[in-house]
């Protein structure tokens, strides 16, 4: 018997257990992938977002603003790669001016510090390689760029460490309201009986909504193509850029210098796919770099090191045609999260339609849910004596100076044994992120965690080492190790 | 602080031959760090016989290539400390390094030679679409973990690029009873040596489509086939001539880029054609005391020239400490009409040049020139040049005392297009 049951360990769901943990709560937060954070949280922008795209008024806007303001402080609680590098909004046309000019006057609304407006020169003097042609601009300096995965499982991590249970490769097939009013969380790992249900299921938020709740909204995945460039393209852009038409819903391409000192280059956009399309195509890369040119040119596309793609979980709210019985889907203005009960569904709680900035937003989403459950429980709560807001820190071998290293190899021979050339990451990192809560199971939980064959050689070195530290922390024989899902193994037989 | 004459970065063939060199000058205090658990370098997993024709007259496997270098130094008695990986080079000659034993270290040379070799480039280089599965390996590390940990990779195999590491493997995975079901290449030759096309795929009946690529990967989980297409001149894929061809691997041998990251932390100058160093003919940096040679300077088709390259900056490094000859970068070489690159790419006047070049495209009836002011100084004729083939050409010594200081000499190839 559980007193809450989360449905979904993207970011927000990482997020709304953490904060839940504060009390003294059994807790349960299920996944259906073998780690967490494996769908969207994995694969997006990782930009933290000021707060002037949100409708004033919003929730969203008001989550945006609250979370930028806290960044930091969160990120050196959860130990997470953060840089407010500041963003440059550009226009290149009148067109473009004009949007420029609503999010600035949107920005003033939602009460959005430090934006200021820019001559294209000013521009320019800012951000040489910007497209020439640029007329108009806004500087937001309270943008940043995140680990995104590290943000979202830290986290996760953290939740675990304060006594919240992860139950992986665990999907909820169906939710039914007992007759005491509990619910009955039916999985393909069995049965979980909670008085609270949070639905934090991302893309697929609709479809465990509509268990239990009318089909007041739907999700409409959306397709995100990106490029990833060497480091050596860093010193291309110093700010985050957008073309003034790319926010989440327009089409257009975000340049973004990452935490790991890489630029991304995207996204595309491309609706009526399957929710678990991830793929690249060759077409929408390229529409990457036509639109991606009318911000910056001779972007370097040929230190290209990877390509990604990652689907936005675009909500559209319903509405019942009394007529047909139907219920009929459309784009909202106001773009909200969905978060809270639906109407008449008590003690289920939707995190719906968690599209950009989610990411940004994901603390102050388990604040917002924390509040609810404090105002539904209110004296009933005990605070967990073990709370930590923190998790334990990483050490991060190659950030450390000659002595600290020196030390770090004289207490664990293991920091000796550098693993990963491109980002000079050692074997003693990488057992410990295998060993911590909510550990790496995998060549990708392992690069998600340590950072390990994210260079330019793409792990062509690191990985027949790292498959042999995974075998000998997991127990395993070589061809249980995977890359990242059930099936994707690497070794396929011995020659012994 | 360890002080030392020569600190060498790298095991493989190129730093052993050198160490063992600059140890024959007279030279004895050296020491060779090398990362991987033994010396050797890449040596080690190429478990197939060609290595030696040139040098030892004799064709042995890469193993015992190296285990005849590792012999000579034992017996030398030249220091070497394997497991340790160097961090970071000053450009005042301290080499930081570390393993598990020593822990942090710190060593002081009077010279520096760089034998780093090369990484392989890796699939996001050539930007394919699809999903992003298991299954997706480049040739070199399939080949290690084949050779050395005794892991198969796959069952049925699709190569794309005939690059030589590539060839071999697609022998390999045949040998071991693997399906190897194509071998793909962009352009319209194969990029590797003929004898390995001939001793590789022929042998093997393994198809090499030319002029092909992969267009798309798919899978969940673990690849379950490749799209491929023919590409027109431009490389571009033509539309309507794709297929699919159902596989469980793809195997990417599209290349090889020298490991240059701690020559830049060294502040060493680099050749953005080669993806090496600048060097002259005593394989001398732009940085005084700091050598290079092996793949660290460009990518050699045979270990044979790794080494000869190796002995000359080896005592290049001993002539250094020894009379204290600072190697001028007195010319600068241009690679002209036809040629990818050329190195030496800088010139002193003390010494003749051996050139190792490698041409764009391939040509018949060739002739190689070196020039300097329009005035020929030397030609060789080849019945073909190609670019999997690498070519060279010697200027003597006498040829270059009575050139104008710092004038250009320019190394193109003249030839029929074919
Ligand atoms: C292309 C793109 C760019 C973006 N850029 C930014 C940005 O720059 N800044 C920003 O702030 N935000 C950005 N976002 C938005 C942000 O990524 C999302 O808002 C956020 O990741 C959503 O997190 P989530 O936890 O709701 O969803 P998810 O990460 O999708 O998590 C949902 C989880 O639920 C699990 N689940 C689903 N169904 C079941 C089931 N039946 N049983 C068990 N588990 C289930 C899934 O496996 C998944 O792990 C971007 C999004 C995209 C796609
Ligand atoms: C698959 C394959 C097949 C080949 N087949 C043939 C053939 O049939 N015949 C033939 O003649 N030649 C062949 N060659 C070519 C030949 O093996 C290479 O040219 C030769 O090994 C290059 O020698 P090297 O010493 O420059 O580089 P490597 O052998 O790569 O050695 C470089 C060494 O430096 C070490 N190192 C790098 N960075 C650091 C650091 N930071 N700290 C410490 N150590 C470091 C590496 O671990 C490595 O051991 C083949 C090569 C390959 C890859």
């Amino acid at each position: 018997m559980y007193d809450i049951v989360i449905i979904g360990a993207g970011v927000v769901g990482g997020f709304v257990a953490r904060q839940l943990s504060r009390y003294r709560l059994k807790i349960a937060l299920i996944e259906k992938h073998d780690d967490v954070c494996f769908e969207t949280s994995r694969a997006n922008s990782a930009i933290i977002h000021a707060g002037y795209n949100g409708h004033p008024g919003s929730i969203k806007a008001v989550l945006t603003k609250a979370a930028n303001e806290d960044f930091h402080n969160v990120c050196a609680q959860l130990d997470v790669e953060f840089e407010r590098l500041g963003a440059l909004i550009i226009a290149v046309d009148d067109e473009g001016k004009q949007k420029i000019l609503e999010k600035y006057a949107k920005g003033q609304q939602n009460g959005i510090k430090g934006l200021e407006l820019l001559t294209g020169k000013q521009a320019l003097a800012m951000e040489p390689n910007l497209n020439p042609r640029v007329i108009y601009a806004m500087y937001s300096p309270t943008v940043g760029v995140v680990n995104p995965w590290e943000f979202g499982l830290a986290a996760c991590e953290n939740a675990v460490d304060n006594g919240v249970e992860l139950h992986l490769s665990t999907k909820v097939l169906d939710l039914k309201r007992q007759a005491d009013g509990y619910y009955a969380v039916k999985t393909n790992k069995g049965e979980f009986i909670a008085k609270y249900v949070i639905n934090c299921a991302g893309i697929y938020s609709d479809e465990i909504n509509n268990l239990v709740a009318k089909p007041f909204f739907r999700i409409a995945p959306r397709r995100g193509e990106y490029f990833v460039l060497d480091k050596e393209a860093r010193s291309f852009v110093n700010h985050v850029v957008f073309e003034a038409r790319a926010d989440d819903d327009v089409k257009g391409v975000i340049i973004i210098p990452t935490v790991h000192g890489n630029v991304l280059v995207g996204p595309s956009t491309q609706d009526d796919i399957d929710k678990d399309d991830v793929k690249t195509t060759a077409e929408h890369l390229q529409a990457v770099k036509r639109v991606a040119a009318q911000s910056m040119v001779n972007i370097p596309f040929d230190l290209t090191i990877r390509t990604f793609a990652g689907i936005r979980p675009r909500p559209q709210m319903g509405k019942l045609n009394q007529k047909t019985g139907e219920w009929e889907y459309g784009e909202d203005k106001v773009k909200d999260f969905i978060l809270g009960e639906p109407e008449g569904v008590e003690n289920f709680i939707n995190c719906a339609g968690i599209k950009s900035p989610g990411l940004t937003c994901a603390n102050e989403i388990g604040k917002y849910i924390l509040h609810i459950i404090e105002e539904k429980e209110g004296a009933n709560l005990i605070p967990n004596p073990d709370f930590s807001p923190c998790r334990r820190p990483l050490t991060r071998f190659s950030k450390r100076t000659d002595e600290e290293k020196a030390s770090l190899i004289k207490e664990n021979p293991a920091f000796g044994n550098v693993v990963c050339r491109c980002g000079e990451i050692t074997e003693a990192e990488i057992v410990d992120v295998i060993q911590r809560n909510c550990g790496a199971r995998s060549l990708d939980g392992v690069k998600r965690r340590a950072g390990t064959s994210l260079g330019r050689c793409q792990g062509g070195f690191c990985t027949p080492l790292v498959v042999e530290i995974l075998e000998r922390e997991l127990k395993r024989g070589p061809e249980q190790i995977t890359k990242d899902e059930a099936g994707s193994n690497i070794v396929t037989d011995t020659l012994l | 602080m360890q002080a030392y004459d020569i600190a060498v970065i790298g095991g493989g063939p190129a730093g052993m031959a050198a160490a063992l060199a600059a140890w024959g000058q007279g030279i004895k205090r050296i020491i060779i760090l090398e990362r991987n658990n033994t010396l050797g370098g890449i040596l080690n997993q190429c478990i197939h016989p060609g290595f030696g024709l040139q040098y030892f007259n004799k064709d042995l496997t890469g193993p015992e290539y190296a285990g005849e270098f590792m012999r000579r130094l034992n017996e030398a008695g030249i220091e070497y400390k394997v497991s340790t990986t160097v961090l970071n080079i000053s450009a005042d000659k301290v080499v930081t390094a570390v393993n598990s034993n020593d822990g942090l270290l710190h060593i002081e040379a009077k010279s520096i030679i760089l034998a780093m070799g090369c990484r392989e480039r890796a699939a996001g280089g050539i930007a394919m679409a699809g999903t992003r599965p298991a299954g997706v390996i480049t040739a070199g590390t399939a080949q290690k973990m084949i050779n050395l940990q005794g892991k198969h990779i796959g069952n049925r195999i699709v190569v794309l690029g005939s690059g030589d590491i590539g060839l071999i493997m697609a022998r390999r995975l045949s040998l071991e009873g693997k399906e190897v079901l194509a071998v793909l290449e962009q352009y319209p030759y194969a990029n590797g040596l003929s004898r390995n096309v001939v001793q590789c795929l022929e042998d093997y009946n393994i198809p090499l489509l030319l002029s092909h690529t992969v267009t798309e990967v798919i899978g969940q989980g673990r690849v379950s086939a490749v799209k491929i297409a023919r590409v027109d001149q431009d490389l571009k894929p033509i539309a309507g001539s794709e297929s699919i061809i159902e596989c469980d691997t793809l195997l990417l041998s599209v290349g090889l880029i020298p490991e240059n990251e701690l020559s830049k932390k060294a502040k060493v100058a680099l050749d953005q054609k080669t993806g090496g160093p600048l060097v002259n003919q005593d394989m001398q940096t732009d940085v005084e005391g700091i050598f290079a040679c092996g793949n660290v300077v460009q990518v050699h088709d045979i270990v044979d020239f790794v080494t000869l390259e190796a002995e000359k900056a080896g005592q290049a490094a001993a002539a250094y400490i020894k009379e204290g000859i600072k190697s001028a970068h007195t010319f600068v070489v241009t690679a002209g009409d036809n040629v990818r690159f050329v190195v030496p790419q800088r010139l002193s006047a003390s010494a003749e040049a051996g050139f190792f070049l490698r041409s764009a495209a391939a040509l018949d009836e060739a002739t190689i020139v070196v020039s300097c002011c329009g005035r020929e100084l030397v030609s060789v004729k080849r019945a073909a040049v190609k670019p999997s083939e690498m070519e060279s050409i010697c200027l003597k010594k006498e040829l270059l005392t009575d050139l104008p200081l710092n004038s250009e000499i320019l190394v193109e190839i003249k030839g029929r297009c074919c």
